[in-house]
């Protein structure tokens, strides 16, 4: 992604990503949609195959919550995830 | 530390989807080639499990070698305590606007859809975008309860509001294929009805060749012929035992 980026904005062209799902993925697809200059696109967001907010919520953290239909990026390190460890257990098959 | 990623599993959206093989990528090439290896590395490992290393060809999926690459970023940015948008240099903007992205058209009535978008927009979202998933083989032979769809979302969303209609395909041949098919009809049945309100202006006459192209014919947002597959988007003219070593070749 982040060579497709590089070239639209050295050609200046709109890019607009394909993230069709939230949560980790989602979150790094945003970060990296971030550091580009000239995105004037909305960036996709689905839970159709990442299951509803809440349960993201609870994996994750507020930070992949979106704010009517905005989603806020955190200075928290990495992808800014708060994983709950005790659900990750939970979940373990 | 750790860096986290989300590998495919088991999804009951997506049947036959399982962690299996991930877990066989995982165990077979993924953890012999990487562990011992610096993980700042990003882009190195990103290259070696994409493409290859040395005469080795490894070539795994994206939907496999993006797992780690997400993982690694991840933990990139945890080392220094900072954010990945600083590390891939500084971010333009933290607060991103969304679009409500809902799929599995060709399985749903209109009025099923607009139930999707409607679990959007009450959430406050203000863009959105509906997804045929369509198959390369096109399992959806109704392109007249597509545009119905279409009508019925764009009809209930305020003039101004964003609305996508993506043709999602999974065909990899350049050749005329049934996504361009699909498209065509899909393109002819909204030609046919045009209203005056303009909900759509596309042209009768449908490239069939280029979705680029297609997309330009039609005012609404049109996407379509998106694929998973690296050998699409890297150029494969190389044979495969092109990167080994030239007294290995055969």
């Amino acid at each position: 992604m982040k060579r497709i980026y590089d070239l639209a904005t050295t050609w200046d062209k709109p890019v607009m990503p394909h993230s069709p799902q939230a949560g980790i993925t989602s979150m790094a697809s945003l970060h990296a949609y971030a550091t580009v200059q000239n995105a004037v696109h909305p960036h996709e967001f689905s839970t159709e195959f990442s299951g509803p907010l809440d349960e993201l919520v609870e994996l994750y953290g507020e930070g992949v919550l979106p704010v009517k239909g905005n989603m806020h990026l955190s200075d928290r390190p990495g992808l800014g995830i708060e994983l709950n460890e005790t659900v990750v257990a939970s979940l373990t098959v | 530390m750790e860096g986290w990623a989300e590998a495919p599993g088991f999804n009951p959206v997506v049947p036959g989807c399982n962690g299996a093989v991930f877990a066989a990528y995982l165990d077979t090439i993924i953890k012999p080639t990487l562990v011992g290896e610096n993980p700042r590395q990003i882009d190195r490992h990103w290259e070696t499990l994409a493409t290859g290393k040395e005469d080795r060809l490894y070539m795994l999926p994206a939907n496999v070698v993006g797992v780690i690459d997400v993982a690694l970023w991840d933990l990139f940015g945890k080392e220094p305590g900072q954010p990945v948008y600083t590390l891939m240099g500084g971010a333009a903007r933290t607060t991103i606007p969304l679009y409500w992205s809902t799929g599995s058209g060709w399985n749903l009535s209109p009025e099923e859809m607009l139930d999707a978008v409607r679990a959007g927009h009450s959430m406050g979202f203000q863009a959105f975008k509906i997804r045929m998933d369509w198959k390369g083989w096109r399992q959806d032979a109704n392109p007249e309860k597509d545009y119905q769809m279409f009508k019925l979302v764009r009809e209930f969303l305020a003039d101004g509001q964003y609305l996508g209609f993506n043709a999602t395909t999974a065909t990899r041949s350049r050749r005329p294929s049934s996504r361009d098919a699909g498209l065509k009809n899909w393109a002819s049945t909204i030609s046919r009805s045009q209203s005056p309100t303009g909900i759509c202006r596309a042209s009768s006459r449908w490239p069939t060749r280029s979705t680029w192209r297609s997309r330009r014919a039609s005012r609404t947002p049109t996407a379509g012929g998106s694929t998973n597959w690296f050998y699409s988007v890297i150029p494969t003219s190389s044979s495969p035992t092109s990167s080994a070593p030239a007294g290995r070749r055969k």
